[in-house]
């Protein structure tokens, strides 16, 4: 409609922002709407439409981003009173690469404090609010995001995947989340948490739009020094909707304890229709993943708690006004006041892991548990094409029901965080509704086979 | 050094010695319930326990790093980081007094 001039840009972009200014109140989605900018961009993108150039690939749609990738110009506060006015200098890439594409940064959707939890409640800006029912979550990290395109306040958003947090909040929502296959996907200008398993995620509203704005994000990048140089393919040539012969194992660890009989039910039925639609499906067993929850908690608190030594308050962020004190105390109150619980004890559990001591029996045994992991993925893979489980092991929950109890909240992990220890490429997609709530498929595959995911989702998604 | 003493539970002492570690000051009425969430998430932990990883390398990360190296040539400078220091003088950071 853009491009034929039915619709012009501004029209359009006035339109978002007015739902946004309507519905944000209620929802959360957004700590900041980068209104002035958006309008001037849809202008300007009126003239180049009119003028005849080449047009981008996102001509003229809304990305909501998350608050943990830097946006010139824009706060990215990664929900944190710590960077509650940082305004960075500098575009991540993949902010950079969707300008160049003409798409329009909307917005800067919450999130758990720097993406640490899963339900977008751990907000020094309050919880998320799951669009589909106000009194649960949102799902998280990225919950600001995925509420944000589910309620249609953007049309594409970006979220970043640690341990889940875009697969989580997509199945929430009833969204499409992709975590792509690590160093596929430029990290520059993410604001690193566990930076050996995090990755810059699509959620989106089908599959043609996870796969369009894959194609925007992903490729080498030499600010980057763990992008991967590989030819980039054009994912949308994937959106197939056939996958006779595809070989899929059924992971039978993902069915375990603490997943609801429904949520498993569910998924077994959408197994028997992707048989009907020609896979064919075998049981498989993983039996190290009982370890890959621990391990990757491990891993990610020591990592955090390297990643975040940074925020000393005094080259930009949080930092208190007393002069009286000397520089460790100043340190430590400008981390008092500005780091939230859940950062706080993510940090100091990651200086015990790491700690003379305690090193080899915490951190590098989960480094050596995530080599046998991986391993057994790179076995499952020489048979299946891909292996299938639920994204979330329970329904949306309410909102408060497991905030105190930060245990409980890792375990919604379980079935997310095996894809970050091992690299591995992973989508949610929509399976089902139980009580108006969604249930999120999880399909994964071997390191850069997103076009087998974008396959099978595909096909999933035009069938159900 | 081995600042904590080999056990696998968290003492009081102990948060007190992590929290400095981390430059985390904690308020006195945190202090028990961080202790204890602390220790029911090691206690967690513990299931690692259970498996032998002998002879097995770590993955610290998951695809084969390569040094990444680049021409010794000026690239565009982030003159705008200065502008975001919170209390400067000039060009300079103003830290607090180290000794």
């Amino acid at each position: 409609m853009i491009k034929n001039e039915e619709l012009k840009v501004e029209e359009y972009i006035e339109f978002i922002i007015n739902r946004i200014k309507t519905v944000n109140n209620k929802i959360n989605a957004f700590i900041t709407i980068n209104e002035k900018p958006s309008l001037k961009k849809a202008k300007e993108l009126d003239k180049k439409i009119k003028s005849g150039k080449k047009l981008g690939k996102l001509i003229g749609i809304p990305v909501a981003v998350k608050d943990n990738i830097c946006t010139q110009g824009i706060k990215t506060t990664c929900a944190s009173r710590m960077l509650e006015n940082f305004i960075p200098p500098y575009d991540a890439t993949v902010i950079s690469s969707i300008k160049k594409e003409d798409g329009i940064i909307i917005g800067k959707t919450n999130l758990d404090e720097f993406a640490m939890g899963s339900s977008t409640e751990y907000s020094y800006f309050g919880a998320t609010v799951n669009p589909l029912n106000y009194k649960l979550v949102a799902g998280g990290s990225s919950g600001g995001s995925a509420a944000a395109v589910r309620a249609s306040m953007a049309t594409l958003a970006l979220g970043s995947d640690t341990g889940g947090s875009v697969r989580c909040p997509a199945s929430f929502c009833s969204l499409v989340g992709l975590k792509p296959t690590y160093g596929s996907v430029s990290r520059y200008g993410l604001i690193s948490y566990a930076n050996s398993l995090e990755q810059i995620s699509p959620i989106t509203k089908d599959v043609h739009d996870s796969a369009l704005l894959f194609n925007c994000i992903s490729g080498y990048d030499p600010l980057d020094s763990t992008s991967v140089n590989k030819n980039n393919k054009d994912y949308k040539k994937y959106l197939l909707k056939d996958i006779n012969g595809i070989k899929i194992g059924i992971v039978k660890e993902f069915f375990g304890e603490g997943t609801q009989d429904l949520v498993s039910k569910n998924i077994w039925d959408a197994v028997f229709k992707l048989e009907d639609l020609g896979a064919k499906y075998e049981e498989t067993s993983l039996p190290n993943l009982e370890y890959a929850l621990p391990s990757y908690y491990i891993i990610a608190m020591s990592e955090a708690s390297s990643n975040l030594a940074r925020y000393d308050g005094l080259r930009y962020g949080f930092r208190i006004q007393d002069r009286s004190y000397n520089w460790h105390t100043i340190f430590s109150k400008d981390r008092k006041l500005g780091f939230g619980q859940e950062v706080k004890r993510r940090i100091i559990l990651g200086s015990f892991t790491l700690s003379s001591g305690y090193y080899d029996e915490y951190y590098l045994k989960a480094q050596k548990i995530r080599t046998l992991i991986k391993k057994e993925f790179d076995k499952a893979f020489a048979k299946f094409d891909a292996l299938i489980g639920p994204t979330m092991p329970i329904l949306p929950f309410k909102i408060g029901e497991k905030v105190q109890n930060p245990l409980v909240m890792y375990m919604c992990d379980v079935d997310t965080v095996p894809a970050n220890l091992t690299g591995i490429p992973s989508i949610s997609i929509p399976c089902s509704f139980y009580n108006n709530l969604p249930i999120g498929l999880q399909i994964m595959a071997s390191p850069f086979r997103e076009d087998l995911l974008f396959r099978i989702a595909n096909t999933y998604e035009h069938n159900k | 050094v081995n600042i904590l003493k080999k056990k696998n539970t968290i003492s009081k002492k102990d948060i007190k010695k992590l929290a400095w570690l981390s430059r985390i000051e904690l308020l006195a009425k945190d202090e028990d319930i961080i202790l204890k969430q602390l220790n029911q998430i090691l206690e967690y932990f513990k299931k690692i326990d259970e498996i032998d990883v002998k002879n097995v390398e770590p993955c610290y990360h998951v695809i084969d790093l390569i040094n990444v190296m680049r021409k010794d040539k000026q690239q565009p400078s982030l003159d705008k980081i200065i502008e975001i220091i919170p209390q400067k003088k000039a060009r300079y950071v103003k830290s607090p007094r180290i000794i």
